[in-house]
């Protein structure tokens, strides 16, 4: 019986500090103004359901599934940063946009932690190609987004690394607003 | 007491220790042991090739796996024009080769001259020297990623060239395209290293 506490009480433990988990971001709000551009943000069914792993770039089924996301947060983050912003699934549909961007994940980087109260860590690079409407390539950057989550147990492992994601792609569409919005490229670009 | 000992070990958190790698002293391109000036820009190559260099910076004995750690700056003096480097166009090959013209277009290096390959590299490198995740984020946050570098800005980081050096390593060529941002004019560098 007496064996039975010390594991009752480690899976208390677990459950209470798992409750305390908690997303670390820094994200710091800048002042903008948004440039007075129109653009077209290209978001393909390829990039919408794009997978990323270390060394697996040619293989787009592998990986960490992060196009989902960012798909549901580049376009709401990088509004602000336009005078109009539309997005399209084909170059062909971007009509009257002074500039298209085109989003494409590079690379990831990871730290796990080796118990369910360490942090796991998540980098994700992304590459931005923003294009004249004649095709000219205007401006080129690799953005870099990152969180920080509680690894979780044997039952939490799985929603916390979803969370994980899920802000690290989160980060990386805050960190691409700066970027973009901040480009000296962008700011002096006349159509 | 047995017990309440079993589940403080259990309960601590555990202070792991993760190493951190210092960053490599910066320098200017023409501080690099190859450099080349072009049109405005300078671009300069310094291999870290001192094992117990790239033990302190990389935690990893690169060489041994067969790559090469190589510190890459590209400086841009030009009056007004912005440049873009543009990580897919760097090609490399042995010393002694011509290097094919640079082409535009991503992935378009597939189609090189023998010997000579793009540089895709850097994205399995980082798997490739260690298992580590520690090793391999520092690796991947100190490569040098595609950007666009402002006229009076530079940039500086590492691309991990694979090279064999059992019987001593042969010289390196490597070009790395830069183009002028809005116009797509091309300016090759080639380095030999």
């Amino acid at each position: 019986m007496s064996n039975i506490f010390p594991f009752r009480s480690t899976l208390i433990a677990l459950l209470v500090l798992n409750c305390l988990d908690s997303v670390t971001l820094s994200q710091e709000t800048l002042p903008k103004s948004p440039l007075p551009l129109k653009a077209a943000l290209l978001l393909t069914p390829e990039f919408c359901t794009s997978r990323i792993a270390h060394g697996g770039q040619d293989n787009p089924k592998i990986g960490i599934e992060v196009g989902k996301v960012a798909c549901t947060e580049f376009d709401p983050t990088l509004k602000e940063d336009f005078a109009a912003l539309t997005t399209i699934s084909d170059p062909k549909d971007a009509g009257d946009a002074q500039l298209i961007l085109i989003p494409r994940f590079v690379d990831v980087a990871a730290t796990t932690g080796l118990t369910a109260f360490s942090n796991n860590q998540l980098t994700l690079f992304l590459e931005w190609t923003v294009k004249s409407s004649s095709g000219q390539t205007i401006w080129l950057g690799t953005v870099q987004g990152s969180a920080t989550h509680k690894a979780g147990t044997l039952f939490s492992y799985k929603k916390n690394f979803s969370l994980l994601v899920n802000e690290t792609v989160k980060d990386v569409a805050f960190q691409s607003a700066q970027e973009i919005s901040s480009a000296p490229e962008l700011r002096k670009y006349t159509p | 007491m047995k017990t309440s000992i079993t589940s403080v070990l259990l309960l601590a958190p555990l202070a792991l220790a993760v190493s951190t790698f210092p960053n490599y002293p910066t320098r200017n391109g023409k501080e690099c042991s190859v450099s080349v000036e072009n049109s405005g820009v300078t671009i300069g190559l310094e291999p870290v090739e001192d094992v117990t260099q790239q033990m302190k910076y990389f935690g990893a004995k690169l060489a041994k796996k067969g790559f090469i750690p190589v510190l890459v700056v590209i400086e841009n003096r030009m009056d007004s024009n912005s440049v873009i480097f543009d990580k897919s166009k760097v090609t490399l090959g042995p010393a002694e080769s011509t290097i094919p013209a640079a082409k535009t277009g991503s992935g378009e290096g597939k189609a090189m001259a023998v010997g000579f390959f793009p540089f895709f590299g850097g994205f399995a490198a980082a798997q490739e020297i260690s298992d580590a995740s520690h090793i391999q984020t520092n690796l991947v946050m100190k490569e040098l990623q595609s950007t666009t570098i402002s006229a009076g800005a530079s940039v500086q980081g590492f691309l991990y060239i694979p090279a064999t050096t059992k019987h001593g390593r042969q010289k390196i060529s490597v070009r790395i395209p830069v183009a002028k941002a809005g116009t797509g004019e091309v300016i090759n560098f080639d380095l030999v290293f």
